[in-house]
């Protein structure tokens, strides 16, 4: 009882000293102190548009947003202009795309993608893994194919995503604002996908559903990306997406009829977009960003893991395999934002609220990271050739000269480009969309078709003892069906979510307070974590089978999960942080004026 | 003092990482012989579900004694009965809660078929068969075999019953040390408290590339045939093949090198196993367990030897190929992956036979135990145990013409060459 007293008498100084400023500002001018200010930042920016015409779409989705932020200001400098008290949150309303026939086609061909793609599977589950080019080592075949190699595409793509929205948010880049929630959705559908491949490859998915969470071991590579990447990856960047998405879906659900309007108040969650919510927003998700960006590395160097340390495939066993495993999936990943973005601004007209200079920042990070694949490629090829093992240098020749030379030097050459087109943009302080759009999926063809080439030879071609030749072996159609089905996946669901939902974020201006103190909250909050780090620990530690007396299983069965869990919780408390109800109105709502 | 807390320290950390993530093979296999395994049952059964009639009538029938229901059983499944006689009098063991070594399992079969009569008691069989899929050292006969489940399911019968039928066919491999009433050492451990490391050694000097230790060895562990089509290129299993290496400076005759798992001290298939179907049991074998297999085919890549075969498709046995399989062993279903098990039944008999005139087994014994010693005509292939310095395998492992295969690997099989001298 004693916090609710303490509350109004330790925040109340905090936030009246934040809005100090703004009230002896409004003071002289008055009541039309708002209007004015808003006018004067309308008079630069115009300014601004006619010295740089090139970036006048972004300066004029600023403008747009600015009301917004005039009126999120106001209740603090001019409260008698605001009558309704739900005036903020209505005022972010924009209205939902309306696509026309191109997005129902462009619906119509995934799901009907999708759709074949199931039904190659079917086929795959009654036939067994025969149906795919997929054949023993040692006997001129891969274990390993195509699978793989989108397992670990698609985990890559999701990298972009995710790093996109946090690094707008960490760093505070305006530009890759209005991307944010594409790039997380891309993040999400990416990684729901790609998990999916797993059971696919498995010659017993119902075994592995069943008994990877039960048994999963850490010291097996796959623990990280079954584990990290599908519980605190996928589950981060869901808290992430969720959380932000709450000021439009309250937004939204004040409009929407229908079904859907529950789905939005749901998400919304009693988001009422007061001060207090947003400056919670504001150091949660700068908290989660700053928590994302290293897992980012850790899952994608994990994935690079279960090629880099088999000492018995050469071609694989490589220092270097964890860390370009992270720039290549930042170079597809990117290259994926650019083709999507800019076909659902496209799709969608949203010209008006996606900026070129969104993309031209995008272009800008791909060129750097081409270039560092391309490094990393030249000292992989390097070391490989010179004075290498001689089944090392087999797999080298194979690749540059040999049977797979082709795809190899297309790789090149994509990288190349993706490289050197973004670049000379830049030098030239130019923006082509078009072009971009083209790198960008010539990085996303170099970064399947290098899957490929890393997954591929070096189980055919790799071999230390003189086992039988490689065989003739080429893509089942049974496998490319379920990969177009991948796709289908994907797409659909991005599409789908364009429809239903404004997936340009309103933009929130910076919080004008700090989030008001609330011991309750915090310590719910902090207990979560503990908590949630113990069962982390305690899962991790059994699936190690640090308890189980030298026996083959953990001694908790299902431990993995507990591990799993333990991640999930971990990052929940970061959307307990904001969910929770406070207990009373916060009197921070109420304009503090002197 | 900082120094040495901090070096200390270091060395801790250092050790444990080492543990988690690069374990040498016996400090994660190493089983406790006295712990209670998961699963042992009770003195007392449940007596729930019994067995469908259909499946129970050939069982029933001519059940003389507890164990007389095997032999039936056996021959109702087309298979043949156990080649190691049975003593007449059969002692009956009382069920304790101790380990779960084949002893007990014996003791408490035996026990239940006392209660239950004829009649076989699915639930608490299927128990028995749980935990004996359970037992990490016997890899071969831990999945149903896929003769079994098609000849039960025919009468329509659960797939339950099915599993507990053959968790009870395989129990009975094990009758004649139980019966005698010796008591058999417990898993992981040889007579008398010693350790088996099971090992091979090839004498190249003597293989005539004959091909016989690879036919037998197809006979003998049920290592499925596929058809001649060019889509099962790749893709048939093969435990033991012949690789031909050939040194192109010297002209000689190109080098056969019969070609098992190499059952590598340190295995690097064994580590990436993301479900532990695939470990390093107590005895040095490099062992999976098919009915934990998951099918992701991780262990596959990280062999450097190719020595791990999957199982592409449903394997098939025409006509008569289904009664010359060998009730020994279990058949793979689609899906796993298998590899060679150093002939594990056999070596379980022979110990089993050994511990009937307690004693471990001789190196006579052991020596050409495996099927593709015991087929190859020059006696090529030699098995044994590594840990006897006295045995025969052992010498040739210390042989001065003896190699390893990439050995740079540091995987240290348990497979040696003996280097050819003789001119070809």
């Amino acid at each position: 009882m004693s916090n609710s007293t303490d509350k109004p008498t330790e925040s109340a100084p905090a936030a009246s000293s934040e809005t100090v400023i703004d009230s002896s500002n409004t003071e002289d001018a008055g009541s039309g102190g708002a209007s004015t200010s808003a006018a004067t930042v309308e008079r630069i920016e115009n300014s601004d548009a006619k010295l740089e015409p090139a970036a006048r779409s972004l300066d004029s989705s600023i403008a747009a947003a600015d009301p917004g932020d005039a009126t999120a200001a106001t209740p603090a400098a001019a409260p008698s202009t605001t009558t309704d008290p739900s005036e903020s949150v209505h005022h972010h309303v924009q209205p939902l795309p309306r696509p026309g026939w191109p997005w129902a086609l462009a619906l119509f061909i995934a799901i009907v993608a999708v759709a074949f793609g199931v039904y190659c599977y079917t086929v795959q589950v009654r036939e067994g893994l025969i149906v795919t080019d997929h054949r023993n080592i040692g006997y001129g075949g891969a274990a390993w194919g195509l699978y793989i190699a989108f397992y670990v595409f698609f985990v890559g793509v999701s990298f972009a995503g995710i790093s996109v929205a946090a690094l707008g948010r960490l760093f505070n880049i305006e530009a890759l604002k209005p991307l944010a929630r594409l790039a997380e959705l891309i993040t999400i559908t990416a990684l729901l996908v790609g998990a999916s491949a797993i059971p696919i490859d498995l010659g017993r998915p119902l075994d592995g559903i069943i008994k990877l969470p039960r048994f999963a071991n850490p010291r097996s590579p796959f623990f990280g990306t079954f584990t990290l990447v599908v519980a605190g990856y996928l589950f981060s960047s869901m808290v992430f997406f969720f959380l932000s998405g709450r000021a439009d879906a309250a937004a939204t659900a004040k409009t929407a009829r229908g079904p859907l309007k529950l789905v939005y108040k749901l998400w919304a969650s009693g988001y009422q977009d007061t001060p207090a919510e947003q400056a919670r927003h504001h150091r949660i998700s700068y908290i989660l960003a700053l928590t994302i960006l290293p897992l980012l590395v850790v899952a994608h160097s994990t994935l690079g893991f279960i090629f880099g340390i088999q000492a018995g495939r050469p071609g694989w066993y490589s220092t270097l395999q964890a860390p370009s495993f992270v720039i290549m999936a930042g170079v597809s990943g990117i290259g994926m934002v650019i083709v999507v973005t800019a076909a659902i601004r496209k799709l969608c007209n949203l010209y008006d609220r996606i900026p070129d200079a969104s993309l031209q920042w995008l272009g800008n990070l791909l060129w750097v990271l081409a270039l560092v694949y391309l490094y990393f490629m030249l000292v992989e090829e390097l070391t490989a050739t010179y004075a290498g093992p001689e089944a090392d240098r087999h797999v080298a020749h194979a690749l540059t000269e040999g049977k797979f030379a082709p795809m190899f030097w297309i790789v090149v050459t994509c990288l190349f480009l993706t490289f050197l087109v973004p670049f000379i943009l830049y030098l030239r302080k130019k923006v082509s969309v078009r072009l971009l759009v083209v790198v960008g999926l010539l990085a996303n063809v170099a970064a399947v078709l290098k899957r490929v080439l890393l997954i591929v030879p070096s189980q055919t071609d790799g071999a230390m003892l003189p086992v039988e030749p490689p065989l003739p072996l080429a893509p089942q159609w049974v496998e490319l069906g379920v990969i177009v089905g991948m796709f289908g996946a994907v797409t659909a669901l991005i599409l789908i979510f364009v429809r239903i939902f404004p997936i340009v974020p309103t933009s929130h201006p910076e919080p004008t307070m700090k989030p008001p103190r609330d011991n309750l909250r915090a310590a719910v909050t902090v207990t979560m974590m503990v908590v949630a780090t113990c069962i982390t620990a305690l899962g991790l530690a059994d699936s190690f089978r640090l308890f189980s007396n030298d026996e083959i299983d953990p001694r908790i069965p299902y431990s993995p999960v507990i591990f799993a869990s333990g991640v999930i919780l971990l990052f929940g408390s970061a959307a307990m942080y904001e969910l929770f109800p406070s207990r009373r109105v916060a009197p921070t709502d109420k304009p503090v004026t002197r | 003092m900082r120094m040495t807390l901090l070096h200390r320290f270091s060395t801790w950390v250092g050790r444990w990482f080492t543990r988690w993530f690069g374990a040498p093979s016996d400090m994660l296999v190493s089983l406790p012989s006295g712990a209670p395994r998961a699963l042992l049952p009770e003195p007392v059964m449940p007596h729930g579900v019994h067995v469908a009639p259909a499946v129970v009538a050939p069982v029933a029938a001519p059940a003389a004694s507890a164990y007389g229901s095997d032999a039936s059983m056996l021959a109702a499944i087309g298979a043949a009965t156990p080649s190691v006689t049975r003593p007449a009098s059969v002692a009956t063991p009382s069920v304790t809660a101790a380990p779960l070594t084949l002893s007990t399992i014996e003791a408490a079969r035996a026990e239940w078929m006392q209660v239950d009569g004829p009649t076989l008691n699915a639930s608490s069989l299927a128990v028995v068969a749980a935990a004996r899929a359970d037992l990490p050292s016997t890899p071969a006969i831990d999945s149903v075999p896929e003769l079994t489940r098609r000849a039960m399911l025919g009468s329509a019968a659960k797939a339950g019953a099915a599993v507990a039928v053959v968790g009870l066919v395989q129990l009975g491999r094990s009758v004649p040390a139980a019966a005698a009433g010796h008591e058999l050492p417990p898993i992981g451990e040889g007579h008398g408290g010693r350790r088996h490391r099971w090992g091979m050694a090839i004498d190249l000097d003597l293989c005539t590339a004959c091909n016989a230790c690879t036919v037998a060895c197809r006979e003998e562990n049920n290592v499925p045939v596929l058809s001649p089509d060019e889509e099962n290129d790749g893709a048939r299993p093969e435990w033991m093949s012949i690789l031909w290496r050939e040194d192109e400076h010297s002209g000689a005759l190109p080098e056969a090198l019969p070609f098992p798992c190499q059952h590598c001290e340190d295995a690097p298939c064994t580590k990436v196993c993301p479900v532990g179907a695939t470990y390093k049991d107590a005895e040095g074998v490099t062992a999976q367990i098919y009915d934990r297999c998951i099918g992701c085919r991780y262990c596959m890549v990280a062999c450097p030897y190719g020595r791990r075969s999957f199982n592409w498709r449903e394997p098939q046995w025409d006509g008569n190929l289904v009664q010359l399989l060998n009730p020994d062993v279990a058949t793979r279903p689609v899906g796993v992956v298998e590899k060679c098990t150093f002939c594990h039944h056999r070596v379980q008999r022979a110990k089993e036979v050994a511990a009937l005139e307690d004693r471990g087994p001789s190196d006579a014994e052991m020596k050409h135990l495996t099927a593709c010693s015991a087929a190859c005509p020059s006696h090529a292939i030699t098995f044994g145990d590594l840990a006897d310095p006295t045995t025969e395998v052992s010498r040739q492992h210390r042989d001065p013409r003896s190699f390893r295969l990439l050995e740079h690997l540091g995987t240290k099989p348990a497979v040696a060459y003996l280097k050819r001298d003789r001119k070809a």
